[in-house]
């Protein structure tokens, strides 16, 4: 009986840990790349891409919604290329399930490139749709949105887009949209995550 | 309550159709009649300090996001110079918001430390930042406009006896400012301030050495981390001064000689707007020149108008 126990309580102390040295080895690496990455002021990022947006606004004189699918478009061919420097950098494998997704997202990728690491929660019951909650964005410093752009622009877009691209080439078929932000008045940013389906390894045409 | 102030101000039709957006006459925030008797909007702006945090991100993200801004220039432009103006547009816009940003940096003064701040790594300038300050927020807008209403001018026609004294006033009322926006605001006490660091400004640079010799400095060291590799003037013709970079980081991924120098556009503007902002009109190219082992050695060159030279002359060469 007590032997029994005993055992019952190993198994549990794993399974209770079996999720914690994941996230910590992704929490590892995203540092331990991070340590290793030539970096760059995050202002000059930051009024660069506020220079971007503000030209935009020009450009497509004021009709946020176009200006949020430019972002968008953006930020899906970044996503694509930057997929590559992503596991060139981190050689992670792929991931099992949204759950490791989600972890690599925020403890690796948003730390490898942006420096931050935002929250993931509001999964939904079907464990295909979780939220990042962006607290530190370095491309809403100092950024005030005037009130026309305050209904309707995705100042961040550009964000969706990236992962929006970035997931695709790993075969998942995500939507990637903002549900909040700060700039809106909103209490906190929120960026969901929506897994479509995943996607199979196609030869390209005229390969076999 | 954030959400019910927006709320309102958003849903008056008569406001709505009558913005384009940013008021520039009235401010960031225009208070709408109803407005007035409600707490002040909670803004992100005001709290946010200017203090140095030094946040970096990755060379990667910055230039992946370089390389995009890049190429859909690249898609609406027909021509290279068509090009190359709108990429310094860009930087223009940035330069002229440095300027203000890095002469507020520049101020603080270095008894007020607490730690010695890692913003600058140029010999010229030691910074310094304090750890907190509770109570005061700085107010980049309100300083703007103060600054403003002190010298619209701009530099050239103030005068050169503004020394220690005004400029201690010039501080002090901004400091004022900032109280006045912090009691507004006060539900973000914790902030530091920069301004609270900030017992005189630091002089505005009236000589065309003096402001090239910040850019060489203090912009550089801001936005690459090191001091700019030579500061040179031009033999042949008095307005033309060259700042040389060895390796330019942000273009060093982009390839084929022609293509890269044009990228360089964008540093150009940021010269240009910190340059044209600061009362020093010019034009800035940017020209190949590699030497020895650095490939892809740039140099800025910067052009000052005629009445740059005039002005100079008649205010600081003795007769």
């Amino acid at each position: 009986m007590s032997r029994q126990q005993s055992i019952n309580s190993s198994q549990t102390a794993a399974s209770a840990t079996a999720q914690s040295p994941l996230s910590r080895s992704f929490k590892a690496t995203g540092e331990d790349v991070w340590k290793r990455t030539e970096k760059i002021n995050a202002e000059l990022f930051t009024l660069t891409y506020g220079a971007i947006v503000s030209q935009l606004c020009t450009d497509y004189g004021r009709d946020f919604t176009k200006i949020n699918e430019q972002l968008f478009q953006m930020g899906y061919s970044i996503g694509v290329r930057l997929i590559e420097d992503f596991l060139a950098r981190t050689a992670l494998p792929r991931c099992q399930d949204m759950q490791e997704t989600s972890e690599a997202l925020s403890k690796c990728a948003f730390k490898v490139f942006l420096n931050i690491t935002p929250r993931v929660t509001n999964w939904s019951s079907t464990k295909d749709t979780f939220s990042l909650i962006i607290d530190e964005n370095p491309l809403s410093d100092f950024v005030e949105l005037p009130m026309d752009a305050m209904e309707q622009l995705w100042y961040s877009n550009v964000l969706c887009g990236v992962l929006k691209g970035a997931l695709e080439m790993v075969q998942l078929d995500c939507d990637v949209f903002f549900v909040s932000d700060i700039l809106r008045g909103d209490q906190q940013t929120e960026l969901r995550v929506k897994l479509n389906k995943v996607l199979k390894d196609e030869i390209p045409i005229g390969e076999d | 309550m954030s959400q019910d102030i927006i709320y309102t101000s958003t849903s008056d039709e008569s406001f709505k159709n009558r913005s384009t957006g940013y008021e520039y006459t009235v401010g960031p925030k225009p208070s709408l009649p109803d407005e007035c008797n409600r707490s002040p909007l909670t803004s992100k702006l005001y709290s946010e300090s200017l203090n140095t945090k030094r946040h970096e991100v990755s060379l990667s993200a910055m230039t992946f996001l370089f390389q995009e801004m890049i190429s859909s220039l690249h898609k609406e432009c027909k021509t290279v110079t068509e090009f190359e103006t709108k990429l310094s547009n860009y930087g223009e816009s940035i330069g002229s918001r440095l300027l203000e940003l890095l002469n507020f940096r520049s101020s603080i003064s270095p008894g007020s430390s607490s730690r010695t701040s890692t913003f600058l790594t140029s010999s010229t300038s030691v910074l310094s930042s304090q750890t907190s300050a509770p109570g005061t927020n700085a107010n980049y807008t309100n300083n703007t406009n103060n600054n403003n209403g002190g010298g619209s001018t701009g530099n050239g026609t103030r005068s050169r006896s503004n020394t220690g004294a005004s400029s201690k006033d010039y501080a002090s009322s901004i400091k004022t400012s900032n109280r006045d926006s912090s009691d507004r605001h006060h539900h973000h006490h914790q902030v530091e301030s920069l301004t609270s660091q900030i017992s005189k400004m630091r002089r505005r640079d009236l000589k065309i050495l003096d402001i090239l010799q910040f850019i060489h400095g203090t912009l550089w060291s801001y936005l690459f981390n090191h001091v700019s590799d030579d500061l040179v003037k031009s033999s042949e013709r008095n307005n033309e001064y060259m700042i040389i970079d060895n390796q330019p980081p942000l273009t060093q991924f982009i390839s084929g000689p022609n293509n890269r120098i044009s990228c360089d556009y964008f540093i150009c503007g940021i010269i240009k707007g910190f340059l044209t902002n600061a009362g020093f009109r010019c034009k800035v190219t940017a020209h190949e020149m590699p030497q020895g082992q650095f490939e892809n050695r740039t140099v800025y060159l910067i052009q000052f108008d005629n009445q740059v030279l005039e002005r100079e002359a008649i205010r600081f060469d003795q007769p």
